[in-house]
Parts: C-alpha cells; structure tokens; sequence
C-alpha cells in the first residue's frame, strides 16, 4: 500500500513536469508570432510615415505587452506545476 | 521506480532531438521569409541593395535566437551534467525538449516577420533606415520575449 | 584586403599549430557548464546573507567600472576646440544619444534621461564583449579558477538588477509627470460608462499589471538568457572543435555582435518603457 502510494505521487510529479514543459512550449508560440506580426505592421507604418515613428512604436510596444500576457500566464502555470506540485 | 541508465540515456538523446528538430523549424520560416522579402524589395530598388542587405543581416542575426536556444538545451542534454536517475527526471528531461522546441517556433516566425517589413520598408523609404531598424530590433525583442521564458522553464526542468 | 604571399605562409603556419597542439594536447572538458560560480561567503568574520556574492561577476563588474571612468575622466579633462580623435568619438556617442532620448521623449525631456541611457549602454556592451579577451591563466594549477574575463551579464543579479532600475524609473517619472491619480487610472481604462458613472475596468486592470511585470521579468531575462546561452555556445563549440580555429569566429559573431544588439535593445527598451510611461 505504501509503496503504491509513492508510485502514485512519483507519476503525478512526472507528469506535473512534462506539463510544465508544454505548458510553456506551446504558450510560447501564440505571442511570438502575434508580436512578431504587430513589429512587422510597424516597420511598415514607420515606413510610410516616418515623422510619426515614436508613436508608432508606442502603440506597438503597448499592444505587444497585452499580446505577451498569454504568454506570462503560460509561463505562471509552468512555475506553478514545477514547484507547487 | 526503479529506471535504467540506458532509459535515461533514451530520454535525453530524444528530448535533445525534440528540442532542435522542432525549434528550428520557427526560426528557419522567418530567416526564408525575410530574405524573401529582402529579395523582392532588391528587384524593386537595385540601387538600396546594400542598405537592405544590412538590414535583412541584423534581422536575421535576432530572428536566429530562439533556434540558438534551441541549440543551448541540445547540448545541455547532450554534454551538460548527467541527471539522476527516476521516473521524475525522465519526464522533466522530455519536458525540456518539447518546451524549448516547440517555444521558439511562434518567436521565430514573428522576428522573421518583422525583419521582412522591414527590408521592404528601407525599399520604400532608404532615408528613414536608422529609425526603421531601431523600431524592427525593438519589436524582434519584445517578440521573442517568450522564448525566454520557454527557455526559463527548460534551464529549470534540465536541473529539477 | 590585400594579403602578401608571406602572410599566407603565416596564417597557414598558425593554423597548423593550432591543428597539431588541438589533436594531441586539448582534451575534451565541458564540466565548466556545470560548475557553479566561486562565491565569498564570509568576509572578515561575517557571514554574507543571501548566500554570498559572485566573485567573479562583482570583480568584472567594477573592472569595467574602473576602466569606463577613468577613460571618460581622461577624455574630458583637456576639452579643446580642435578635438583629439578620442574626444571626437565621446562628442559623437553623446550627441548620438542626446539626439535619440530627444526625438523618443521630446526636447527638453530627453536630455534628463540621456545620462542613463547612454551609460546603461556602454556598460553593457562593454559588459558583452568582455568574454572576448582570451583569459587563460585560470586553468593553471594554482590560480583561482574566478580569476578571469567573464561576462558580468550573463549572472541574473546583474540583469536582473538593471531590469528593477529601468522599472522603477519608468513608474516614478510616470508618477511625477503625470500624477498618481491618473497614472493609477490608466491601467484600468477604457472605463465601463454606466451613466455618468465611471467604473474601473478590473479586467483590463489585471492584465497591464500582469504586463507591467512581465515587461521587467523579459527586459532582464533577454540580456541573461542571450549572454548565458553564447557563452554556453562558445564554449561547447569550442571544445568540440579542439579550440581550432573556431573560437574567434564565435566569440566576434556571439560576444561582440550579438551583445552590441543586446546592449542597443536594452537600452533603447529602457528609454521607450519611461516614454510609454511619461507620454499620454
């Protein structure tokens, strides 16, 4: 019974880790490209208007912070069933 | 649980192949996509070829990053310190891999992204050009802020 | 460039050395990954909590302190009207910087935040590419194995503390120009209008608190995980390829391009995240 028990916590613990593994890794990809995608439309807005690039990189910076935050709950989760569990 | 060197040696070879063979696949979109663009934009202005060029070079030296990530997990598996041996370490080993693999994909496609805008912008506007790669190398950083965590979290399962 | 026939014969010379001494006389050795920095722990008698300083980080970092001063106090004493070539290039990286703070945070505003920007850059970049002067009497018996170039970014404490700087920077002069109440009322707008009442949205609240850390988290994290995993890189390589040849490449591609990248966006990020802040 008691060796069960440990087996038992041993496999939630293995399985915790290999979560937070994907967690993170498949968290990670959503923002990148979002980000990515927001830089990329801003280089082309700085390119048609190029006296307007501080407020520009301003909205995008902005956008990107919000774009980030499924990203840092992904990360959350992971510090999470690392340690926690 | 009692688990084999030989398994762990398994894990770690495959977390290691994961790690790569995933992670590249992000960035190498993003390199391909810049230069395509960075090609399209030198047909356009012939005569800006080597301020696109430059550009297209930085760029992709920042889109390279996560894949360079997913290079530093490899070869932690590979040659860094052997784990101890369990149930637990397997699986935080796997772990590893998929999450530094699959984490640099979305950042690599995004950097890469915005690098080809901004060749194409230095076609439009050659004189804006120091502007235009303080904005691209900006957003490429922001962007690929979650490889680092991807990264983060691999460093810590690689130790657990 | 051109190169003669003799240098040829040079080049080849050297790199057959480095061929032979590789084979024969390197061995293989990459426990360095693994091995945890040399840390003080008592000093005089008292123990140092946190569980001791880095040394190697702390004795780089104030090297290059020590250096970028005494460089700057030597420049600046003798200023003249025709300048020396050193005092051209100083004018230059000021008023390179003083024209970039001034265009991001408008004139007047720019040139009180010149001063750290410029010097946050220096430093790091500074920082990065002190990896890059070969250091090799560590590995002699005898000489502790701290006693070396070694980048001081690629120690968490150092970014991490750098990243608090720029945060708490950001938010006091957020603070300042703008007052409390609206800076506080900014993170949770757009308002929910019911009327003429306005109730703070909680939702959009949560998730530019969540950004604001995650914005200091990946700010510092970016330099360390960069700095970390090329000199990770580097050494790898390098033993793989028997320090032949390669090592010069990979510390001119990692340390020094890389890490003037790095140095470049840190900064410039420290300066928008203080524009994001003070501007409307």
């Amino acid at each position: 019974m008691i060796e069960d028990a440990l087996l038992v916590k041993e496999l939630v613990k293995a399985a915790a880790v290999l979560g937070a593994g994907i967690c993170m890794g498949f968290g990670a990809i959503g923002p990148g490209i979002g980000e990515g995608f927001a830089a990329g439309k801003a280089c082309e807005g700085v390119a048609r208007e190029p006296e307007n690039a501080n407020l520009i990189t301003r909205t995008m910076l902005i956008g990107q912070a919000v774009s980030e935050s499924t990203g840092i709950y992904s990360l959350v989760i992971a510090l999470l069933m690392l340690f926690v569990i | 649980m009692q688990i084999d060197e030989s398994v762990m040696k398994m894990a770690t070879f495959f977390a290691a192949a994961l790690s790569m063979g995933i992670g590249a696949i992000g960035s190498a979109y993003g390199l391909g996509y810049a230069s395509s663009k960075a090609c399209e934009a030198i047909a356009r202005q012939p005569q800006e070829s080597g301020k696109i060029i430059k550009m297209m070079l930085i760029g992709q030296a920042a889109s390279g990053t996560p894949s360079i990530f997913s290079l530093l997990i490899s070869f932690l598996l590979l040659f860094g310190p052997a784990p101890k041996q369990g149930l637990v370490q397997v699986f935080a080993i796997l772990g590893a891999g998929i999450c530094m693999g699959a984490g640099a994909v979305g950042p690599g496609i995004g950097a890469g992204f915005a690098n080809a805008e901004a060749c194409d912008g230095v076609a439009r506007m050659p004189d804006s050009e120091t502007t235009l790669l303080r904005v691209m190398l900006m957003g490429q950083a922001v962007s690929q802020s979650t490889s680092i965590y991807a990264l983060v979290i691999a460093f810590l399962l690689t130790i657990v | 460039m051109h190169i003669s026939k003799k240098q040829k014969y040079i080049l080849a010379g050297i790199i057959l050395v480095e061929i032979i001494i590789g084979i024969f006389f390197i061995k293989i050795d990459m426990s360095a990954i693994a091995e945890p920095p040399a840390k003080l722990k008592h000093i005089f008698g008292f123990a140092i909590p946190m569980n001791g300083i880095n040394i190697s980080t702390i004795l780089n970092t104030w090297l290059i302190m020590v250096v970028l001063i005494l460089s700057s106090w030597k420049i600046t004493r003798h200023l003249t009207p025709v300048p020396s070539r050193l005092q051209v290039i100083a004018e230059q990286y000021v008023s390179a910087f003083d024209k970039l703070c001034e265009e991001v945070l408008g004139s007047g505003k720019g040139r009180k935040y010149m001063p750290m920007v410029s010097t946050l850059f220096i430093f790091i970049l500074v920082a990065n590419s002190i990896g890059a002067i070969p250091s090799f009497w560590h590995i002699f018996s005898g000489f502790p194995s701290w006693l070396k170039f070694d980048e001081p970014t690629k120690d968490l404490n150092t970014t991490l503390g750098f990243g608090l700087l720029c945060f708490l920077v950001a938010h006091i002069s957020g603070i300042y120009y703008k007052g409390f109440k609206k800076y506080l009322s900014e993170y949770f707008e757009p308002m929910i209008e019911i009327g003429r009442l306005r109730i703070p949205n909680l939702f959009m609240g949560m998730l530019n608190i969540v950004g604001e850390f995650g914005k200091t988290i990946s700010h510092s994290f970016r330099l360390f995980g960069n700095m970390l995993g090329s000199a990770i890189i580097i050494l790898v390589i390098s033993n793989l390829t028997k320090y032949i040849v390669m090592p010069v490449f990979l510390n001119a591609f990692f340390g020094l391009f890389i890490g003037a990248i790095q140095a470049f966006v840190f900064a410039m990020l420290a300066l928008v995240y203080v524009s994001v802040m003070i501007n409307e």
